[in-house]
């Protein structure tokens, strides 16, 4: 925690002096999106198979696989797969798919299991993916030995996150993926974080559509007025890690920071935003002395007009008191009032209204 | 239904000496080898384009059993395969089958599922034709200047009754070989005597998955310790399983648990009618005769048909075999039916639709093995390659 308020307190000078100023962070120049790049089915194809299957994806929180034996299904890319935390403490990802006659091995959930049958025929699998049963096994004769255990895919649980590479046998290059990006994420201590609330929302529009509302602070006074009851400065400032990104943007109590010496600044209110490509965004909201909290949304299209939002809204620490946890309720009440029913309204009124757009119509993006 | 006798107690006595050959020996009947299936056979779409017009549309299909269309007029539409035909008993008796469309233009001319009528009006012009397919009335017939000749018959489809049953090529204007196509098979049916059976309930099942992979399920008993293990699995000995090949179509058994005990027993104890007999009618019909009782028998036809690459459905009917002959029979047959349904529903169709999904992602040299025990589900597959010329 206080490695997250080292951070904010370099960061908010930079915010203050905007503010003094009237400037915001801003792009070189306005961009035009074309309408095709969110209803385009045929890009959504290759964009899908590039982002969620060949770029490695947050499939859950480490506290999510608890401990040794621990395991859950994550299908949210299409592909079945099984997450397991063996004996060992690893982190394992198979194809959740018999390799006998294809079945899927463990139904849809997470909980505690050394060993795991397919209900078909009874192959049974320990937490390595390595079969430990198989019925009738002479009737296979040699002819069994090459295909007989889970299919792998890549896993590694770092920086309190388990990601995953949806491609069966690839290989997963997370340090490439995260870069310098990793040493950021260590700030917010995610392997102390327990998901406290939680919502899977399912939005009818483009994913990128639904992401983008979380890339910018235009919105903020309009959308959110009645949510936040305050105004927001939209002043941002933006660094790029690689292709991910961290932001902070104007405290509710901006105003006053302009007026005062920053060692009176609450510098715990900062906001936060961090954005690991392609998929995860965690908002970091206004730390207490009961402790963080960070909302957790992963984005995971179905097809070009429909998205499922995995919402997670997770404690820094975990629950330590009973006021902390009224606290975080009625923050997360906010919170979830902001994204459900401003954003993600919005979202799903806006595609549809995009998709009615003629041809070439380009969206203007502008330099904030 | 009084015990068996004559060809079909020979057949019951028949199997059930191998079913205690193989109790005593610890055997059971074997494919030659392991097969390896590529995974891309249940989810290539190319692949499924071929093989259902290979299929079902080349190959003849079981429509109804003959009591399903008792009488002169009785019609019922056959659509399991895409195409739309209306299966009708012309007035000499004899079975006949139409593309469903007007000969005018395109309408659908018969809308019910079922029924019985002496003629059929297509609603969009009100052209009618008679049980052969015959325009019988066409309004305004003087603004068609004479030339409706061409246009007077809905295109008819080969329909043939054999056995007691129903086949149709839902291929208008192909020519159908159905001894070819069934062979020794024929004398097989006969002898469960379908045309006596009264039909007394069905249901449709639904689920996400590649057909063969559903067909796959019927066609070994591997899984019935596992994925019945609440329902059938106490019931039926799993991989004592004896199947007889007639071309593409079988005859197979799996016996209930404890017949071993019938070893070294005479022969006229023994309780041959409570043999299951299941019956693969290629490439998607399964009927299966349960044990006959005194209450009397029963069986069910399941017909699977694709909708898609990763789609199907089973119609599943559930007939008296002879005939319903009491209250207490047909309240056997529907409790039967609720078990069939229960299995079909919760494990059969949910294993499949739950992991049709998963195919796809499986590496581009990854294949299925079957065992040597899985015979059933080798020779389907073997046999549809060989159908597709790829054999």
């Amino acid at each position: 925690m206080s490695a997250l308020s080292d951070l904010r307190r370099r960061l908010a000078p930079a915010v203050v002096e905007m503010a003094r100023r009237g400037e915001t962070a801003l792009a070189e120049r306005a961009m035009f999106e074309d309408v095709a790049y969110y209803r385009d089915p045929a890009r959504f194809k290759a964009e899908y198979t590039k982002l969620f299957r060949e770029t490695p994806v947050v499939a859950c929180l480490s506290h999510d696989l608890p401990g040794p034996g621990s395991y859950r299904t994550f299908d949210d890319t299409g592909v079945p797969i099984l997450l397991t935390r063996g004996k060992d403490g690893a982190v394992r990802a198979f194809l959740n798919v018999c390799p006998h006659r294809a079945a899927r091995v463990v139904p849809a959930g997470c909980g505690k299991a050394s060993r795991f049958t397919c209900r078909f025929h009874a192959w049974t699998f320990d937490a390595a993916g390595r079969n430990i049963g198989l019925p009738e096994e002479h009737w296979f004769g040699d002819d069994v030995a090459g295909q007989r255990h889970l299919l792998p895919c890549p896993a590694e649980e770092r920086h309190g996150l388990v990601f995953v590479l949806a491609t069966p046998g690839a290989t997963m290059d997370l340090d490439a993926h995260l870069g310098s990006f990793g040493a950021e994420l260590d700030v917010l201590d995610l392997g102390n974080a327990r998901q406290v609330h939680g919502e899977d929302i399912p939005v009818h529009a483009n994913w990128k559509y639904g992401m983008d509302t979380f890339f910018e602070t235009y919105h903020l006074n309009a959308l959110h007025r009645e949510t936040f009851k305050g105004f927001f400065s939209p002043i941002c400032v933006f660094e790029t890690f690689g292709r991910h990104h961290r932001f902070t943007f104007a405290p509710l109590s901006l105003d006053e920071w302009t007026r005062t010496p920053e060692a009176e600044w609450d510098i715990d209110l900062l906001p936060l935003q961090y954005f690991i490509f392609p998929n995860t965004i965690m908002a970091v909201g206004s730390t207490s002395k009961e402790g963080a909290v960070i909302n957790i949304h992963r984005i995971f299209p179905e097809s070009a007009d429909f998205f499922m939002s995995r919402m997670a809204y997770c404690a820094g620490g975990g629950i330590a008191s009973e006021e902390q946890r009224a606290e975080i309720d009625k923050a997360y009440a906010v919170a979830r009032k902001a994204i459900v029913d401003d954003d993600y309204a919005v979202t799903s009124e806006g595609h549809a209204g995009l998709c009615q757009l003629p041809e070439g119509t380009k969206l203007p993006i502008g330099r904030q | 239904m009084t015990a068996s006798t004559g060809a079909m107690r020979e057949v019951r006595l028949e199997l059930f000496r191998r079913v205690l050959g193989h109790c005593r020996a610890g055997t059971t009947d074997l494919a030659e080898g392991t097969m390896q299936v590529d995974p891309a056979a249940y989810f290539d779409p190319a692949h499924y384009a071929r093989e259902h017009q290979r299929l079902f549309r080349e190959t003849p299909l079981l429509v109804c059993l003959s009591p399903d269309l008792p009488n002169p007029g009785d019609y019922m539409l056959f659509e399991d395969t895409g195409a739309p035909i209306l299966v009708v008993r012309g007035p000499g008796g004899e079975v006949r089958a139409f593309l469903n469309v007007c000969a005018h233009r395109g309408g659908k001319v018969v809308r019910e599922a079922r029924g019985r009528a002496r003629t059929f009006t297509c609603r969009y012009h009100g052209w009618t034709y008679d049980t052969g397919g015959k325009v019988a009335g066409i309004p305004s017939h003087e603004f068609f200047c004479g030339q409706t000749g061409a246009n007077e018959q809905l295109a008819e489809c080969p329909a043939e009754e054999r056995h007691g049953m129903v086949f149709v090529l839902p291929s208008p204007g192909a020519v159908m070989d159905l001894d070819a196509h069934l062979g020794a098979f024929g004398e097989v049916l006969d002898l469960f005597d379908f045309g006596a059976s009264e039909f007394v309930v069905e249901e449709k099942f639904q689920s996400t998955s590649n057909w063969k992979m559903a067909m796959d399920t019927y066609l070994e008993s591997y899984h019935l310790p596992t994925l019945h293990a609440a329902s059938f699995a106490h019931v039926f000995e799993s991989n004592l399983f004896l199947l007889d090949m007639f071309g593409p179509h079988y005859r197979f058994t799996f016996p209930h648990k404890g017949l071993a005990k019938w070893i070294g027993r005479p022969e006229a104890e023994w309780p041959i009618d409570a043999l299951p007999i299941t019956l693969f009618l290629y490439p998607n019909t399964i009927i299966a005769v349960g044990s006959v009782s005194a209450t009397g028998a029963s069986f069910s036809t399941h017909r699977l048909f694709p909708t898609g690459v990763g789609s199907m459905y089973a119609n599943v009917r559930m007939y008296g075999l002879g005939g319903v002959r009491s209250d207490d029979h047909r309240a056997q047959i529907h409790a039967s039916f609720e078990k069939v349904r229960e299995a079909a529903r919760d494990e059969d169709y949910a294993v499949t639709g739950e992991s049709w999904g998963g195919l796809s992602h499986l590496p581009g040299d990854a294949r299925f093995l079957l065992g040597r025990h899985e015979v059933g589900v080798q020779q389907f597959h073997s046999n549809i390659a060989a159908a597709m010329g790829e054999a």
